[in-house]
């Protein structure tokens, strides 16, 4: 049931979540956040935080759902694996044999979806940002395209491309630190 | 991605030629994943929406762009889900609003597909430098999100339906690629490929007669997912503005135009809302019945 209700969260687009968001929780049924988020000239995101409150709970509904199931998969496969047999017959309690045995060994793939979320986080998210009039890089990315703009453009496309490569490292390092089988390759 | 890797083994091994079961075994892969429930809800649910698309033109009471009253009036009167913010009839609009998505979404899916599976197998299948030059174009391709390359042609060409077409076409074609590559590579090593070009098959036949029907499974399981990001991507930009007709009836559009209004008259954002919703839902469910009976299916298998 938990797993069907993920399904349907990761298939929606997230500017329909973030319309629904909007609808929920700053416009009909509840009013109590703010439907937009701007950034007036010279102050600082943080400086408003129920404004940011919104579009990261949007973003949170797109991501964790992917993570979820990355995480379920992986963990089923790991717990299918002989040493996860060998620790529960040596009778281990299920919560060691779960997260000292089990886990580690499943958190290689999660790393690299997180990875690949945060990269897309980075550079992809520019319909959210249009919803809550948010502005990130990918309107700023927008705009330079419209315009014309050709070093804006260029410089953001290498902002987000070395975001993908720092981070699509830093998972691979992570898993091999937090993998068992892998840690001697270091 | 393992799901392939038992197919062929059994049947091979013992009644010799390698095509004859494997084909039949992935024609039953729908029937079989539509035991699931999950199949069922997402298959009842792309239907029924994608039934309303196609009829929905014809019951419409008026057409898509008629002024019907007044601008954001709530529902009532001879609109039944009131106006929006031109005063045209919701419903209406709602129902013409389906058929451009879905036809965009479909055909450039399919491009995306058929040039993806081509490409990944190729690329599986060379074994060579052949192999790298392919796979990092499609890595370079890939490390921009799918939105934003879709977002830059439209911007430098413009919103005609073709290029947003291309656009996502192209962007799906590297992921199917990967796919296809990752479940092409174990069958290139079997014996039966071999045993193919000791025979003289041409080339293109050991492509797409013998690897293709082995990586079926896979490939399927990743065209429903492309479909709903397809779907996604294409209403995501008629919300931005970008449709081929800046007042046509379409969904992504409808939800644009009538957010501004959302406390006076819900129903123009949140109808369009709803079907996108069920839409996508429904193209990931089928998705994952799939992948859960080809999963299935090899987890039975290796435990013989």
């Amino acid at each position: 049931m938990s797993s069907i209700l993920l399904l349907a969260l990761a298939a929606l687009p997230e500017f329909v979540v973030a319309v629904v968001l909007v609808i929920l929780l700053a416009t009909i049924v509840f009013h109590v956040l703010p439907a937009i988020s701007t950034i007036p000239p010279g102050s600082q995101p943080w400086d408003n935080i129920p404004a940011l409150i919104l579009p990261c709970l949007t973003l949170v509904i797109a991501v964790a759902p992917y993570v979820a199931r990355i995480m379920r998969a992986s963990m089923i496969e790991v717990l299918e694996s002989d040493y996860v047999e060998m620790a529960r017959l040596k009778g281990l309690p299920e919560r060691t044999v779960l997260l000292r045995h089990a886990l580690p060994n499943a958190l290689g793939p999660v790393f690299q979806v997180i990875a690949l979320n945060l990269a897309y986080l980075a550079g992809g998210i520019v319909v959210v940002e249009y919803v809550f009039n948010y502005s990130g890089i990918g309107s700023a990315l927008q705009d330079a395209v419209v315009n014309h703009d050709l070093p804006v453009v260029q410089a953001l496309a290498m902002l987000i491309a070395a975001v993908y490569v720092v981070l699509n490292l830093l998972a691979d390092v992570a898993t091999i630190m937090v993998t068992p089988k892998l840690r001697t390759r270091l | 991605m393992s799901a392939v890797k038992g197919a062929g083994e059994v049947g091979g091994g013992i009644t010799a030629p390698a095509e004859s079961p494997v084909p039949f075994r992935n024609s039953s892969l729908i029937f079989r994943a539509l035991r699931l429930w999950r199949t069922r809800i997402g298959a009842a649910l792309v239907g029924a929406l994608v039934l309303l698309a196609i009829i929905g033109p014809y019951v419409a009471p008026y057409g898509p762009s008629v002024p019907v009253g007044e601008p954001n009036s709530t529902p009532g009167g001879n609109a039944v889900l009131g106006t929006d913010y031109l005063g045209q009839d919701v419903l209406s609009r709602f129902l013409y609003g389906g058929r451009g998505i879905l036809v965009m979404a479909v055909i450039a899916t399919a491009i995306g597909l058929i040039v993806g599976v081509a490409i990944g197998l190729v690329a599986a299948y060379a074994r060579n430098a052949l192999d790298d030059v392919l796979m990092r174009g499609m890595d370079v391709i890939m490390a921009f999100p799918q939105i934003m390359l879709a977002l830059v042609a439209v911007a430098v060409v413009g919103p005609q339906a073709w290029v947003i077409v291309v656009a996502i076409a192209l962007t799906t074609v590297p992921r199917i690629a990967r796919v296809a590559r990752g479940a092409a590579q174990p069958v290139v090593e079997r014996d039966f490929i071999a045993c193919s070009e000791a025979m003289g098959v041409p080339r293109w036949r050991i492509l797409f007669g013998e690897l293709l029907p082995n990586t079926l499974g896979p490939l399927m399981v990743e065209a429903s997912l492309r479909m709903t990001y397809s779907i996604g991507v294409i209403a995501a930009l008629a919300f931005l503005g970008l449709a081929p007709d800046p007042n046509g009836a379409n969904w992504g559009t409808m939800i644009q135009q009538n957010q501004i209004a959302l406390s006076v008259q819900p129903w123009g954002a949140v109808m369009p809302i709803i079907a996108i919703a069920l839409l996508t839902m429904g193209t990931g469910l089928i998705g994952d019945g799939i992948a859960r009976t080809a999963a299935g299916i090899d987890r039975s298998r290796s435990a013989e």
